[in-house]
């Protein structure tokens, strides 16, 4: 599900400075997340197939 | 999250919007108290009531002066209170024994921007080094001294900035430490766990898909720590 649109509403609809600052940043955090996991998993990906360990691999 | 007072040293708290963000920020934690040492000083005629003060500080066990930098310093009204409170004849009951184990931490706000604060920059010196005398007064009281929480240039940040220096501060106030994005992921996590629903007014069907996105940010804080870990 894509929540963006749901917490455009909600940081419409809190109440308080400090809600609205919350649910503002918590959509920037969880766009960050989502991009962040892409480049550890990336980076993951990459020491796995890296060359340096090559000569480690029994065959 | 441990006690923690927030002594604000500033001629002006009322007027200072950087003071009254903070402090709107701070007052959201049960657990921290703020002082305006400019106006108690006001009401006792320009003096500060040396055992009331040392009584309130022993009852905290994170210290914060809270400031913003006029000429390199903090404002002249802490080193006014710190020289009467920490009088070496003031020794009330043990007070000085009785410091030790506490945290002390500096609030910074400076006017110009964090580049300046460094060796060739337009200043020349670190915030930590200008600002020694405060890690020393913590040795002398055997205190664990904070990282620096610096606040450059607050009047020109754009809103979304502010919100999120908001939640930077409160991670620190609540934990002594800032900067490890860990720490405010699980700051803002907690914080939406507790909104009410004065603050967030949904109905049923709206709370199940927050509560389902909770969930899902959850789940994606953890895999990234895990993911963080690996990586290391």
């Amino acid at each position: 599900m894509n929540y963006q649109e749901h917490l455009m509403e909600w940081i419409e609809l809190a109440q308080d400075y400090p809600a609205k600052a919350l649910l503002t940043v918590a959509l920037q955090e969880y766009q960050e997340q989502a991009h962040l996991i892409e480049v550890y998993q990336g980076k993951l990906d990459g020491q796995s197939w890296s060359r340096d360990y090559w000569g480690q691999v029994e065959i | 999250m441990i006690k923690t007072i927030i002594f604000v040293a500033h001629p002006e708290v009322d007027s200072s919007n950087t003071q009254q963000f903070l402090m709107e920020s701070g007052r959201q934690l049960s657990q921290v108290d703020y002082v305006d040492l400019h106006r108690e000083w006001q009401e006792n005629e320009g003096r500060f009531n040396i055992q009331a003060e040392q009584s309130r500080l022993l009852e905290y066990q994170r210290i914060l002066f809270q400031f913003p930098l006029y000429w390199y310093q903090a404002p002249s009204i802490l080193k006014e209170w710190i020289d009467q409170v920490f009088a070496v004849d003031q020794d009330l009951q043990g007070f000085t024994k009785r410091m030790a184990g506490k945290e002390l931490g500096l609030v910074v706000t400076a006017d110009v921007k964090a580049s300046h604060y460094q060796a060739g920059g337009k200043v020349g010196w670190s915030l930590s080094e200008l600002l020694t005398p405060y890690q020393a007064l913590a040795k002398y009281f055997e205190m664990t001294f904070l990282p620096i929480f610096p606040i450059h240039q607050f009047a020109l940040l754009q809103e979304a900035k502010k919100m999120e220096l908001m939640y930077q501060y409160i991670t620190f106030l609540e934990r002594g430490s800032y900067g490890s994005r860990r720490d405010y992921r699980q700051t803002l996590l907690d914080k939406l766990d507790a909104l009410t629903n004065q603050q967030l007014p949904l109905d049923a069907h709206q709370q199940v898909i927050f509560e389902m996105w909770l969930e899902d940010f959850r789940d994606q804080s953890e895999e990234i720590n895990e993911l963080f870990d690996l990586s290391e």
